[in-house]
């Protein structure tokens, strides 16, 4: 059930978040994080339960300041979804309580 | 995805087992839920000194075990033992813990079978807690409301029907997650928060649970063994105990800005909570904590050898 998220980068993130067709949820991370780590398989989850209707990317921080001050990441973890161009950072951290905040979102 | 145990040999298994056995028995790993090989300034693990890797994938190709279960079964290891400083020993730090929790670090690595497929361990043993936690003489049922009750014994029945070969709608899930999050919402009793969240994550196909199941079942099993501390304190401590779990649940539910950051005290109208948080109340009663630890130490390794017997028989059976 393991799902492979795609690393995205500064150099990446108009191909594959601004013109995407489908709504990106956004995992901001990095590899000394140790809740970010601990929050991996629940977006691997995550991800698995929408398949093709949500596009799910990785940005390590520590690599990609542009992307991260785009979006205006302050702290990590950060979930943050990306839908017709709006940008909403996520509350929840468990798989019942995101597919929930993110069902409400998508609508 | 299918595992074959140790490339399906007696002696590949041999080989990789005997070293870390050495080490282990000399006290030199540290168990750990994280894989921990070669790591700066941290000693390494046991299933980290199996495959000598931090990854994930690497431990699977070279043990052919699932990460899953090898992290399930060093968490109940770690959670059984107490580790602290020993700066004068080769290792650098002592373990103590019942020679019988010391055992299952490689005890359960002995009693797979070459070749076994152990991929469905870890869903199988979901299913064991769950079935474990809803029965009527668990420690904390008493904790338990009737609606979350109701939400673990549907995903229970969902479970089930799955591994008898059914498959659920994700309408079927939507459901019965809608009910342990409504449950979870009701719910006030201080012992329950944890059960409660622990029971709505859950609410997916048990095969998708693997990866994020140790995850989950951390804040559980810290829980349950933190409620056999009770039994040794006096009816103020109770009390107090409870005003504590009080303070963590409205620290983990207070809103966060971008989930990150609280912007007001969650404890300001919870007083008690608030007090027994304290760090001043941490340091006076710190001694009288420590005996307690080391009176429930029994009731706890009794929790934990339970469920090592229950993860050793689904090993067996693979």
């Amino acid at each position: 059930m393991n799902a492979e998220i795609l690393a995205v980068s500064d150099a990446t993130c108009d191909v594959e978040i601004g013109q995407s067709s489908k709504p990106v949820l956004i995992d901001f991370w990095a590899p000394w994080c140790g809740p970010c780590m601990a929050l991996l398989p629940t977006i691997e989850g995550l991800a698995s339960v929408y398949g093709d209707d949500l596009k799910v990317v990785k940005v390590n921080v520590d690599e990609n300041p542009i992307l991260t001050d785009k979006f205006g990441v302050q702290g990590i973890p950060n979930l943050t979804l990306v839908k017709d161009g709006n940008a909403v950072a996520l509350r929840e951290r468990s798989r019942t309580r995101l597919v929930e905040e993110i069902d409400g979102i998508l609508g | 995805m299918t595992f074959q145990a140790f490339s399906g040999s007696q002696t590949v298994k041999n080989r990789m087992i005997a070293p870390v056995r050495a080490q282990w028995t000399a006290r030199a790993l540290a168990p750990d839920t994280d894989l921990n090989w070669n790591r700066d300034g941290q000693p390494d693990s046991i299933n980290g000194a199996l495959a000598q890797t931090q990854d994930r994938t690497v431990f699977e190709q070279r043990t052919g075990i699932p990460a899953d279960l090898a992290q399930l079964c060093e968490h109940l290891v770690a959670a059984g033992v107490r580790k602290s400083d020993a700066p004068d020993t080769a290792a650098g730090f002592a373990l103590e813990g019942a020679d019988a929790v010391l055992a299952f670090g490689i005890g359960w690595l002995d009693a797979i079978r070459p070749g076994a497929d152990l991929g469905m361990i870890v869903p199988q043993f979901a299913r064991h807690c769950l079935n474990r936690l809803l029965e009527p003489n668990f420690a904390l049922a008493g904790h338990i409301s009737p609606d979350l009750r109701g939400a673990g014994l549907q995903i229970l029945a969902f479970w089930d029907r799955e591994l008898a070969g059914h498959t659920m709608t994700r309408g079927d899930w939507r459901d019965v997650q809608r009910q342990a999050m409504a449950a979870t919402a009701k719910d006030t009793d201080p012992w329950s928060y944890r059960i409660a969240t622990f029971i709505e994550a859950l609410a997916w196909p048990v095969r998708s649970v693997s990866r994020e199941f140790v995850g989950l079942f951390e804040p559980f099993l810290f829980n349950w063994l933190i409620y056999c501390e009770t039994a040794f304190m006096t009816d103020e401590e109770r009390t107090d105990r409870e005003h504590l779990l009080l303070a963590w649940k409205a620290m983990a539910t207070a809103p966060r800005d971008e989930g990150v950051n609280i912007d007001f005290d969650p404890l300001e109208s919870l007083p008690q909570s608030a007090r027994v948080i304290s760090v001043d109340h941490v340091m006076r009663t710190m001694d009288r904590m420590i005996a307690i630890r080391e009176a429930a130490r029994p009731r706890k390794d009794e929790v934990i050898l339970d469920l090592m017997n229950g993860l050793l028989t689904l090993i067996r059976a693979a």
